[in-house]
């Protein structure tokens, strides 16, 4: 305790380490053990010691030295390689035990016992000294721990070192025996013999010797121990170790005892002569003796078991005593039941045991009785009585005892079984009858022989067997009665038996000199002692085993015999093993001289031949190549002529083996081959059933067998031959392979060009083939379309108006179904990523070369975009019908395929009615505007921008201007996706601008006549004036001349017709009112205007015919009207009235509503060509024979009609004639 | 010497005062008459007259259109007679190689002084 107070008061300074004390307190009883131990703890990994205790250095040999100095101190004295193997350890191990050597000085070395224990980052160590001088060897066994006894002793046979166990169990203390001899501690017996043994322990090589000897306790008592002696390398320490056996020998001791009690009782008295009773009695008194008990007694059992009663008892004091006591079963239940159901009952405890506690308070009272065993009796399987064995102080029952009791009671129930026969009763009074009649009773064989091995006695069975009487056989000996080699052995077991005196067993052969049946026996052979314990003989039991002993000689046969099936059925699986290996070679090789070469290799290698060759046909010639060559060593044939030279051999053994001696080997002598002594060939044709691929040469001693060698070759052949024949087909097979490999890539390269998405679906609408394409427009790769079907809930396929897609109108399925096509069909379907994609699906069936159909091919395109750009368009136009603006969409080739509801309000159309036309095309335009339809069509077509304003009619044939405003709409791509056209109703607008246009023409035509009339009125006054002017000079220098006052006259009124006329014009610039106009009769009118020229058709002669029909009237200003023809008819009768030509024409007739007047006359006629422009202008005079008009007639009448809303043409010929055709509008 | 001088115009009354302006001024001249510019170019065919003067208004071939036919013929010089003061034909008489001149009407014997 000092020791380990010491250490904590220390290390209570280092928290840590205490921490980890209380973690482990093992640490302390490693610490407690032994005085003059030194230790040290130190850290794991380093060479710093954190402490060493006092007796650590005194145990080191040195004072103790500065704290600083520890470390190095250690590692200096401690030798090199235990300082290393010490650190290792302790990295290593959590706790270990060995030798460490250290320097005392240069010359000395001591050793210490170690050992140390590890306890989280530290090691404690202890160091114990050993002795001087031991080697490595010991330390590596040495342990202080183990429960070995050990010592290690020096060549005087002292103590060196004892371990603790040795000390402990001779109850020593510690270093108590050191230097004590190991001899004074043997039991004198024993010594000569330990000593004998011993003696060359240290002289000769070490092995380890065993003996046992007694050793004296310190207590003077001795125990029995083992001994293991081994020296050390050195000779100069033993290393003993030693178990304890005392307790063994102490059973062995008792069993032996019991034993020769057992084999004693034989000789008791009373079994000599038969008297039953006294051998009873000497038999119990024995047992009792043995067991050293109290009380022996036998009880038999009553009739039906329901009691026992006392036959006797031996009570070491009173001696035998005869009582009939009586216990019943039913008193004590579980006695009997522990009894009855036991062989035995060993009880310790008898009060307290419940077996026993029924007898507990008086019978076990009564006698005082603490323990008893009880055994029973069985004659045959019948138990008749128990044997009791009674001790007053507690005993704990052994084994052996209970055993020898087991004996007893057998013996006792033999005993006692022949005692119930009245008559072998009397025998058992003869011992030797009682013997002989017990021995005789036996079925088995009994003898007995005395040391010389002369009969003494034998038993019926064994005179029966031999034919022989008692007095015949008495006196013989082994040799007389058995064969020779059967006495043999005889006589050696039983000098065996006489020289160990032990009991011999064995089964052996047995049968008498001159007998011919063989008996196989079991023997069993023990010494025969005396009275004294000498053995006087030997006595032999045996019984026939013949039976067992046949039969065991048959199942030794049968597993012969099964051994060499064994050994046979191992050889075919190895060859089979081997064959195997071979083949898989073989069919792993692609090329036909791969193949030929395991042939040829194996051929050498596995079957020792010298030369091994393969010759396959070629493949377009008629002769047979060698593709595979092997030999040992290495020989190679290379010359050509080598194969022309063997093909007729090769030929020759295309259908069977053939051997070839000299003649071949001719051949390859000639070709180079180094061939060893007689060379013989074997040709063996590879065949597949009767066919040859081809051969197999090889070349091998004379000497071998043939006949086994051809025919594992055969097999290896036929192998080849197919892995040839496959290979051939194999090769073609992958040529086709590859074509149809390269047309797969090429048709999957193609269809995965293809822009649009493909799919191919078995008839089970499984995918079986896809695109690339198909993979991109649905979100998903290769592998994870192919599988799916048409229904998978994945796709959430939808109609491209959102309605479910029910299964059976999925195009794919329709197709499967149907065999039809389906085409265009649109539908909304899930991507692999989870975005909504429209495609547009064709779909058309599969068929294979037979016409049948087995699935279908699909191929669809991406419209999502089209879609959703529609799906806008139409949002927007839907906002547009607000604005009362049509809007549709046009499609690739320029048709319509959507409209907004502003069709109908604004043309008056139905959508229906326009889907599929052409835009330019809805309202009817006439053929000023085809250019304009034609360049919106070829706009639309080529998906340009376009605007542009056709006029037309709508459905109510109403007029109408509608602007068109084409815009095309691209996806990302810049794929067209279709044509936007807004259309606006702009009539009103067109209207108005054109009214404008009209109002501006008119305007610039007034100011053009006003203008004219100013220059013709300036220039035709200013020509008048001028005219007086000249005229007035003229005058006054001539006043006489009365003519010029004649031409002034006329010049003034010329004038004033000017100034008229002027005015004239002016008024037919002013607008006429609608409200003004009247109804006005044509026919009347024209009459009239003729009645006012009646003087000058008199005049002229003129012929006059008029077809005006009486109905047609006209809207006009009457004034005007008749101004108009009133000119008209002037002109006529003036220039169109010719000598040759009369006559004038006037007809008028009505085209809608609009009514023409045509003037007609034959007359001189108006070059047209060269006036027309001119013909209605101001100041035109075109003849000049009549030349009173100032040129304004035709002008005022075309303003006249125009006024009215008509119009005035001329059509005439120069000579010919001359019409002016009028036309006005109608008045219904 | 005789001298001859062109009248083209319809207007007789003109023709009348204008001889006889032209008489006077150049005694011994002929006047030459023609009605439009029809009958200019038929007599210039068969005479040379020294001088033209040339109406502008005149029914079926007026000034312009006989000088534009004239163009390529020798042409004594022309003087274009007018009654209306327009500027515009003022500039267009101008603009011709064979118009010398633009004379207002009536004719007297200052406007017609050097003409031959």
């Amino acid at each position: 305790m000092f020791l380990a107070n010491r250490i904590f008061s220390l290390l209570f300074m280092k928290e840590e380490f205490f921490r980890l004390l209380q973690k482990d307190m093992s640490v302390v009883d490693f610490i407690q053990q032994g005085a003059d131990v030194g230790f040290t703890i130190k850290k794991l990994d380093a060479e710093q010691v954190e402490w060493s205790s006092a007796a650590f250095w005194d145990v080191f040999g040195i004072g103790e030295p500065d704290k600083s100095q520890h470390a190095q101190l250690r590692k200096q004295r401690i030798l090199a390689e235990d300082y290393e193997k010490e650190n290792r350890l302790i990295k290593e191990k959590d706790t270990y035990s060995y030798i460490l050597k250290v320097k005392k000085s240069e010359q000395e070395v001591f050793s210490l016992g170690c050992s140390f224990k590890k306890i989280g980052d530290y090691a404690i160590i202890k160091y114990a000294r050993i002795g001087t001088n031991l080697s490595l060897l010991f330390g590596q066994k040495f342990t202080d721990f183990s429960k070995d006894l050990v010592a290690i002793i020096n060549e005087k046979f002292q103590f060196e070192y004892v371990n603790q166990e040795l000390d402990k169990t001779l109850g020593y203390d510690a270093g108590q025996l050191i230097g004590k001899s190991i001899e004074q501690f043997l039991h004198e017996e024993d010594k000569l013999q330990h000593i004998a043994a011993w003696e060359d322990l240290f002289s000769s090589p070490s092995e380890p010797r065993n003996t046992i000897s007694r050793v004296k306790k310190r207590d003077g008592d001795f125990i029995w121990l083992e001994w293991r002696a081994v020296a050390n390398a050195d000779f100069n320490a033993a290393f003993f170790v030693a178990k304890d056996i005392t307790e063994a020998k102490q059973k062995e001791a008792l069993q032996k005892s019991l034993n020769k009690s057992l084999l004693s009782l034989s000789n008791l008295p009373g079994l000599i002569d038969n008297n039953f009773t006294d051998f009873i009695k000497h038999l119990v008194i024995e047992v009792a003796k043995k067991l050293k008990v109290d009380r022996f007694s036998f009880w038999r059992f009553l009739d039906k078991e329901e009691g026992i009663q006392l036959e006797f008892l031996y009570d070491g004091r009173f001696n035998f005593i005869e009582n009939g006591t009586i216990f019943k079963k039913n008193d004590y239940p579980n006695y009997f039941n522990a009894i009855i159901n036991n062989r035995e009952l060993a009880v310790v405890n008898a009060a307290e045991n419940k077996k026993t506690q029924d007898f507990a308070g008086n019978y076990l009272d009564e006698f005082k009785i603490k323990s008893l065993l009880d055994v029973q009796v069985f004659v045959g399987d019948k138990c008749i009585g128990v044997l009791c064995a009674e001790t007053r102080k507690k005993r704990a029952w052994k084994y052996e005892e209970c055993n020898y009791l087991s004996s007893i009671a057998e013996i006792f129930s033999t005993t006692y079984a022949v005692s119930e026969k009245r008559e072998i009763e009397k025998k058992l009074k003869d011992s030797q009858a009682l013997y002989k009649s017990l021995v005789n009773a036996m079925p088995h064989f009994i003898y007995r022989t005395d040391l010389d091995g002369r009969v003494t006695f034998a038993n019926d069975a064994i005179l029966q067997d031999l034919g022989m009487s008692r007095d015949e056989i008495v006196g013989k000996i082994g040799y007389d009665l058995f064969p020779e080699e059967l006495s043999i052995k005889y006589k050696k077991d039983d000098q065996y038996i006489i020289e160990n005196n032990a009991v011999f067993r064995d089964t052996e052969l047995h049968f008498f000199k001159g007998e011919d049946k063989v008996k196989y026996v079991e023997v069993v052979k023990l010494p025969v002692l005396d009275a004294n314990g000498n053995m006087e003989g030997i006595q032999g039991i045996y019984w026939d085993v013949t039976e067992y002993k046949s039969k065991e000689i048959s199942k030794n046969k049968l597993l012969e015999k099964l051994k060499r099936q064994n050994e046979e059925l191992t050889a075919v699986r190895n060859r089979l093993e081997f064959i195997n290996k071979f083949s898989t070679n073989v069919l792993t090789q692609n090329t036909l001289e791969e193949i030929a070469e395991v042939l040829v290799n194996s051929a050498c290698y596995d079957y020792s031949l010298s030369h091994s060759l393969v010759f396959v046909k070629h493949f377009s010639r008629d002769t047979y190549e060698k593709i595979a060559e092997a030999s040992e060593p290495s020989n190679k044939i290379k010359s050509r002529a080598f194969v022309d030279d063997i093909q007729d051999f090769i030929s020759n053994s295309l259908d069977t083996v053939e051997v070839y001696s000299a003649e071949a080997s001719e051949i390859f002598e000639k070709n180079n081959v180094e061939l060893g002594s007689d060379w013989k060939w074997i040709f063996i044709p590879l065949k597949i059933d009767v066919r040859s691929v081809g051969v197999l040469v090889v070349g091998c001693e004379e000497s071998i067998d043939e006949q086994g060698l051809i025919e594992k070759l055969e097999a290896l052949c036929r192998i080849v031959a197919m892995r040839i024949q496959n290979s051939i087909g194999e090769i073609k097979q992958k040529e086709t392979d590859t074509k149809l490999r390269k047309n797969e890539e090429l048709y999957k390269s193609i269809i995965d060009a293809v822009g649009e998405g493909i799919v191919v679906q078995d008839s089970d609408d499984e995918i079986k083939v896809t695109n690339k394409s198909a993979s991109r427009i649905l979100g998903l790769t290769e592998n994870q379309l192919l599988g799916r079907d048409s229904f998978d809930p994945l796709w959430q396929s939808t109609h491209a108006d959102g309605t479910p897609l029910l299964p059976e109108q999925h195009p794919s399925m329709v197709t499967i179904k149907t065999g039809k096509p389906v085409d265009n069909f649109m539908m909304c379907v899930n991507t692999g990523k989870g975005e909504k994609k429209y495609i547009s699906v064709n779909t058309r069936p599969v068929k294979d070369q037979h016409g049948h159909m087995y699935g279908s091919v699909a191929s669809f395109s991406d419209i999502t975009a089209k879609v959703i750009a529609e799906k806008e368009v139409k949002r927007l136009a839907h906002v547009a019908e607000k604005s009362g603006e049509i809007i549709l969409t046009c499609n690739a080739s320029g048709k319509i395929f959507w409209v907004n509801a502003a069709i109908a309000d604004v043309l008056g159309y139905n959508p229906e009615e326009v889907i599929g036309k052409e835009p330019g095309n809805i309202i009817k335009s006439d053929n000023s505007d085809k250019l304009t339809i034609s360049d919106l069509a070829t706009a639309l077509q080529k998906h340009l921008n376009f605007t542009a304003t056709l006029g037309g009619t709508k459905k109510d044939s109403s007029l109408c201007w509608i602007s068109y405003e084409v815009t095309p709409i691209f996806d990302n791509n810049n794929k067209f996706l279709y044509s936007i056209v807004v259309m606006k109703d702009d009539t009103e607008l067109i209207k108005r601008q054109k009214e404008l246009e009209r109002l501006l023409k008119s305007t610039v035509d007034q100011n053009e006549r006003l203008r004219e009339y100013s220059y013709i009125t300036s220039h035709n006054i200013r020509s008048s004036v001028a005219n007086i002017i000249a005229l007035s000079d003229l005058l006054l220098q001539d006043p006489n001349e009365v003519s010029y006052v004649e031409l002034i006259n006329k010049t003034i009124h010329k004038l004033d017709l000017t100034i008229k006329n002027i005015n004239q014009l002016l008024n037919l610039e002013e607008s006429l009112d609608e409200k003004d106009m009247i109804p006005c009769q044509l026919l009347e009118t024209i009459k009239r205007t003729l009645s006012l020229h009646n003087e000058l058709i008199k005049q002229k002669g003129a012929n006059i015919k008029v077809h005006v029909p009486a109905q047609l009237h006209v809207r006009a200003i009457p004034a005007y009207l008749d101004s108009i023809f009133y000119n008209l008819v002037t002109n006529a009768l003036k220039y169109g009235i010719t000598e040759l030509s009369k006559q004038i024409e006037i007809k008028a007739f009505r085209l809608g509503d609009r009514v023409t007047v045509q003037v007609k006359d034959y007359g001189l006629g108006i070059d047209t060509l060269k006036f027309k422009e001119k013909l209605f202008k101001l100041g035109s005079r075109f003849h000049e024979q009549i030349s009173d008009g100032q040129g304004m007639g035709l002008f005022i009448t075309k303003r006249q009609v125009e006024n009215l809303g008509g119009n005035i043409e001329v059509e005439s010929k120069k000579g010919l004639h001359t019409i002016f055709k009028v036309t006005l509008r109608v008045h219904e | 010497m005789s001298r001859d001088i062109l009248l083209v115009d319809d207007d007789e009354i003109f023709i009348l005062t204008a001889s006889v302006v032209l008489k006077k001024a150049y005694p011994g001249s002929n006047i030459l008459i023609a009605k439009n510019g029809e009958e200019a170019l038929k007599l210039l065919d068969k005479q040379s007259p020294d001088l033209i003067l040339l109406d502008l208004n005149m029914p079926i071939m007026d000034g312009w259109d006989f000088l534009s036919a004239a163009a390529n013929k020798p042409l004594p010089p022309i003087f274009i007679v007018s009654s209306s003061v327009d500027p515009k034909e003022k500039e267009k008489a101008s603009a011709m190689k064979q118009v010398k001149g633009f004379i207002e009407k009536p004719l007297d014997a200052k406007k017609i002084v050097g003409l031959l």
